[in-house]
């Protein structure tokens, strides 16, 4: 399990991991049962305090994310919640922000992006074309 | 301020960096003009004026040659090296190494004038000005010329200090005219002495300019990167001796950790230093042959007194928490270390003992070899017949017994004479006790010489009658004091928790042991003049450290919450 | 939870009105800490701030003027064997006896502390890459300061003492120390009390956190609390302003014209009360970095004179 924490990027440390986790989950890089390292480990290739990781780890068993099993560790859960409708909303609609503003900026018509959508839906799934 | 040159620029250094020195030198010799004349003309201080002369004299010398000195500790070197932050200055290495080697010569030279001036005049109109000059110089450029020249071996630099102090503490006895004659016939020198007298000062004249030299090539090495640490050789140590030296056992306590690393930095010392010196005295004696039996017993007393010497100036780096360090404050390596002042005031006296128990071995193994291969025994056999007149067999046996444990613990004392000044922190403390020795040195070994004019062998009681008038009322209250301070210091260091009660009783009953022996010895010794012994032991009481221990273990917890 | 919270049990070091002068230099003003028994404490400050005078206040190196230091209940300087034996201290300046070689410095060490774990000290020797027949004086200063925390740490101390424990080191030496902190924390009950003024390091590892400047204590508390506390605001006004805006709870004010970034400590409404009342609008708002926030403090005397 590959994360990456930036201290000073202003949002706190745990929360970090706790989105990191989600989204592995949710991007089916972490399998349901899969182990995640236990908290001394991950606190040691992270560098960071281990009760940080811990406060993450409760997070994300709070969540339904994760479910802790006395002695054996620490697995994904074999359920876990699906990212809920507002938050992929939320999560899409920043990239179209982006998209459309820099559509602006080059001068491309609202009609164009949206032919230039179709075409790259095609050649990505010419099957669900 | 605009220092024009170099030179000007070093002179000012000099004399800022001492400038608390120099004040004191005018406000002693100030104070000796004035004071002086009136000693000289009172009827019951007129006694004392020679004395007082020659003590401020001896003072004033040592202050102004402490602030001349002109060398700095390094990190690498152990204790002092040329200060090398001076190399990147655009100077020419001869004139950095020249400027401060002349103003010391000068400065030394023109505070010794002004002594004779003020001081002097009072004791001896015709006091020699040429000789003492031109010794002072010499001692000085050989001390800088040691410590600049052996920047990296701090063994090889204290041994050479050793030996340059051994010449220079006798060798002004050849310039002195009475002295010189009557040696020159003692060892059948047929010529004149006033020729030899007057080479031996061309020789004098002439070691200045060659400490220069030398100093000056060493220097240069220095400062361009030149010198090598001879890889070579401390690869072989290392390999060798080193791995013979590496501990590897585990220690079976905190106190043997601690005795462990005090005998390697400081304990072996002294034994190395009086091995080394001794051999470098005996062994030309030896070449020189066939000695007279005053010459022999001459060697023998040098043998005496050489541990006793070494130990109150090796004392004075052994009092201080780390003797390669000039800092007087405890390194927080060790002051955080879970023991307590008292556990490491007892390793460093344990210490010493130790290192003075295993000089005193090497002395006598030393001596026994000298005079059974080498010496006349004639000397000796006189006063060896003497003692057995006097002395029961079995009192002869105790006297061989303990005699050199006087001699061990005299040395001891020595040893740890300052280290409650040593370990407060305080270099005013320390500074001043270590200056009022030396001056005591000088002067005991200065009386002891010139009393000795006639009889070298014994020093005549009438000699010093007056002051043996006032020495009982003086040894009591001595010893009143000292039990009286011991008391108050081992009951506080008690109290707080210094030191155990087991450790203190122990102690306690190691001091009534030595003190024993020592009266022991004093009894046996003295037969002839009877009331000397009760003087002889209160003095015993009065040598074996008791006050001082709790005091250091006071200064020492003191020391370690004031980083 | 594996891990005791850092609220719970007594205190273990516990200082109260500490202050020091040296001369007449204010050392030490007034410092009021306490540190929770398992917590990582990070103690920041400039250089000269201070740091230094109070961690040797906690080893009984120096002697409390004024105010009161206990740890572990004692008072350092007068029970000095009970405290040190349980504090594993790595100095700024790893005064470590030059002429040792490693070897016999770890022998020598182990005769004082009872608890000295031989196994573990060799791990960690090995971990380290220290060879034990070398001598101190010939090791690089990132291997010095790797030998200090081996000594420091082998016979795992309830409270460990570190002073600036990176400086001076190369990024893969600080990587090797802080991994060896944090395998320490992760121990039951281990308390860490250390002085640095590398912020990001102070932020990944810290659970408390005190900020001291000129010898006193400008921030104290839970490192989340504390960045909860800060908002860096960019706002935009109306007119163009030649002077910054006077902000009661501005730290920091940065800008020109007419868009402005400020940071601010407090109540978040409160700010934007404030901030609104000066008819300005918000264009951002995150939590700024510690580094950004000491830089605020440091700068807010500057502000404070003015008013």
């Amino acid at each position: 399990m590959q994360i990456q924490i930036d201290p000073s990027s202003g949002a706190p440390i745990y929360l970090q991991i706790v989105n990191q986790v989600k989204y592995l989950v949710a991007s089916a890089r972490l399998a349901p049962g899969e182990e995640i390292p236990p908290i001394r480990t991950l606190a040691e290739q992270l560098v960071i305090n281990p009760n940080t990781v811990a406060r993450a780890y409760l997070e994300l068993e709070r969540a339904g994310v994760v479910i802790k099993r006395h002695g054996t560790g620490t697995f994904v859960a074999d359920n876990p919640p699906s990212v809920s409708k507002a938050q992929r909303q939320k999560i899409l609609g920043e990239r179209a922000d982006a998209l459309l503003t820099e559509a602006r900026q080059l001068g491309v018509e609202f009609e164009e992006v949206v032919e230039l959508l179709h075409a790259r839906n095609e050649k990505m799934n010419p099957a669900n074309a | 301020m605009n220092l024009r040159s170099p030179s000007i620029a070093i002179a000012w250094e000099i004399w800022s960096r001492g400038r608390a020195g120099f004040l004191g030198i005018a406000g002693l010799l100030a104070l000796g003009a004035i004071a002086l004349p009136f000693m000289r003309e009172s009827a019951r201080w007129t006694n004392l004026t020679s004395a007082t002369a020659y003590a401020l004299t001896a003072v004033v010398l040592v202050i102004g040659l402490f602030c001349v000195h002109f060398t700095e500790g390094s990190r690498k070197g152990g204790f002092g090296s040329f200060p090398m932050r001076l190399f990147n200055l655009p100077v020419t290495t001869r004139s950095l190494v020249a400027t401060p080697m002349i103003y010391g010569a000068v400065a030394v030279v023109l505070v010794y004038l002004l002594c004779v001036g003020l001081l002097l005049r009072h004791v001896d109109p015709n006091m020699p000005l040429l000789w003492p000059c031109l010794y002072l110089v010499f001692g000085l450029t050989q001390f800088q010329m040691i410590i600049w020249s052996l920047p990296e071996s701090r063994y090889l630099k204290l041994l050479c200090l050793s030996i340059a102090a051994s010449i220079i503490t006798f060798g002004w006895m050849f310039f002195v005219p009475t002295i010189v004659t009557g040696a020159l016939s003692e060892w059948g020198y047929t010529g004149d002495p006033a020729v030899f007298m007057r080479r031996l000062l061309v020789a004098l004249a002439l070691t200045g300019p060659a400490a220069y030299v030398v100093s000056w090539l060493r220097v240069h090495q220095q400062r361009h990167g030149l010198t090598t640490r001879s890889a070579v050789f401390a690869a072989w140590w290392d390999r060798s001796i080193g791995e013979l030296l590496r501990r590897r056992t585990p220690f079976r306590s905190a106190d043997h950790a601690i005795f462990w690393r005090e005998w390697r930095r400081t304990g072996f010392i002294l034994p190395a230093v009086v091995v080394v010196i001794i051999g470098l005295t005996c062994v030309p004696a030896w070449l020189a042959g066939g000695l007279s039996g005053r010459a022999t017993l001459g060697i023998l007393s040098w043998l005496i007194i050489a541990p006793l010497l070494f130990a109150v100036v090796i004392g004075r780096g052994l009092s201080k928490p780390d003797f390669w360090s000039p800092s007087l404050k405890v390194a927080p390596f060790h002051a955080i270390k879970p023991v307590t002042s008292g556990q490491w005031v007892m390793v460093k006296l344990k210490v010493a003992f130790a290192s003075a128990a295993l000089t005193w071995a090497l002395v006598i193994y030393l001596a026994f070899i000298w005079t059974a291969f080498v010496g006349d025994l004639q000397g000796p056999e006189a006063w060896l017949t003497r003692i057995r007149f006097y002395c029961s067999p079995l009192e002869c046996w105790l006297l061989l017994l303990l005699a050199p444990l006087a001699a061990v613990i005299v040395t001891w004392r020595c040893l740890v004479m300052n280290l409650a000044a040593g370990l407060s922190g305080s270099k005013l403390w320390y500074h001043s006790l270590n200056l009022l020795t030396g001056v005591g040195m000088v002067a005991l070994f200065i009386f002891t010489i010139r009393r000795s004019d006639g009889d070298p062998d014994q020093l005549r009681l009438y000699h010093v009658w007056p002051v043996i008038e006032w020495l009982p009322l003086i040894l009591t209250a001595a010893v009143i004091a000292k039990m009286a301070i011991a008391a108050f210091a081992w009951d506080n260091s008690l109290r707080r928790g210094l030191v155990s009660q087991r450790t203190s009783i122990r102690y306690f009953l190691g001091w009534l042991l030595m003190v024993a022996m020592l009266a022991a010895l004093s009894y046996i010794l003295v037969t002839n003049t009877l009331w000397l012994r009760p003087l002889l032991m209160l003095m015993a009481v009065l040598l074996v450290p008791l006050a001082g221990p709790a005091l250091a273990m006071r200064s020492l917890a003191v020391n370690r919450c004031a980083a | 939870m594996n891990f005791p919270s850092p609220s719970s049990a007594e205190a273990v070091v516990s200082v109260t009105s500490l202050s020091r002068r040296f001369g007449t230099k204010q050392a030490l003003d007034d410092v009021t800490l306490h540190v929770p028994r398992g917590c990582v404490f990070g103690l920041v400050g400039e250089n000269g701030a201070g740091k230094t005078t109070l961690i040797k206040h906690l080893l009984g190196l120096l002697k409390a003027e004024t105010g009161r230091v206990q740890v572990f209940g004692h008072d350092p300087v007068a029970d000095p064997v009970g405290v040190l034996s349980r504090v594993g201290y790595l100095s700024e300046y790893r005064d470590l006896p030059a002429w040792m070689r490693v070897d016999e410095l770890l022998n020598y060490t182990r005769a004082f502390y009872p608890k000295w774990d031989t196994q573990y000290a060799e791990e960690l020797r090995e971990q380290f890459g220290l060879d034990p027949a070398q001598r101190v004086r010939s090791l690089s200063q990132g291997q010095q300061a790797k030998t200090g925390l081996l000594l420091a740490l082998a016979f795992r101390p309830e409270l460990l003492l570190l002073d600036e424990p990176s400086s001076g080191l190369d990024p893969v030496v600080r990587r090797d120390i802080l991994e060896a902190i944090i395998r320490t924390v992760a121990e039951e009950g281990r308390t860490v009390f250390f002085s640095s003024h590398l912020l990001d390091e102070v932020e990944r590892v810290s659970d408390q956190l005190a900020m001291i400047r000129n010898g006193r204590i400008v921030l104290h508390g839970r490192l989340d609390d504390i960045k909860q506390n800060h908002r860096q605001f960019v706002v935009r006004f109306e007119a163009v302003l030649a002077v910054a805006p006077r902000f009661e709870t501005a730290l920091s004010l940065r800008g020109t014209g007419r868009e402005w970034t400020l940071l601010c400590k407090g109540e978040r409404s409160h700010v934007l009360a404030e901030v609104q009342a000066c008819g300005a609008t918000v264009l951002s708002e995150q939590v700024p970095s510690l580094d950004e926030i000491f830089v605020a403090q440091a700068a807010q005397r500057q502000l404070k004179p003015a008013a």
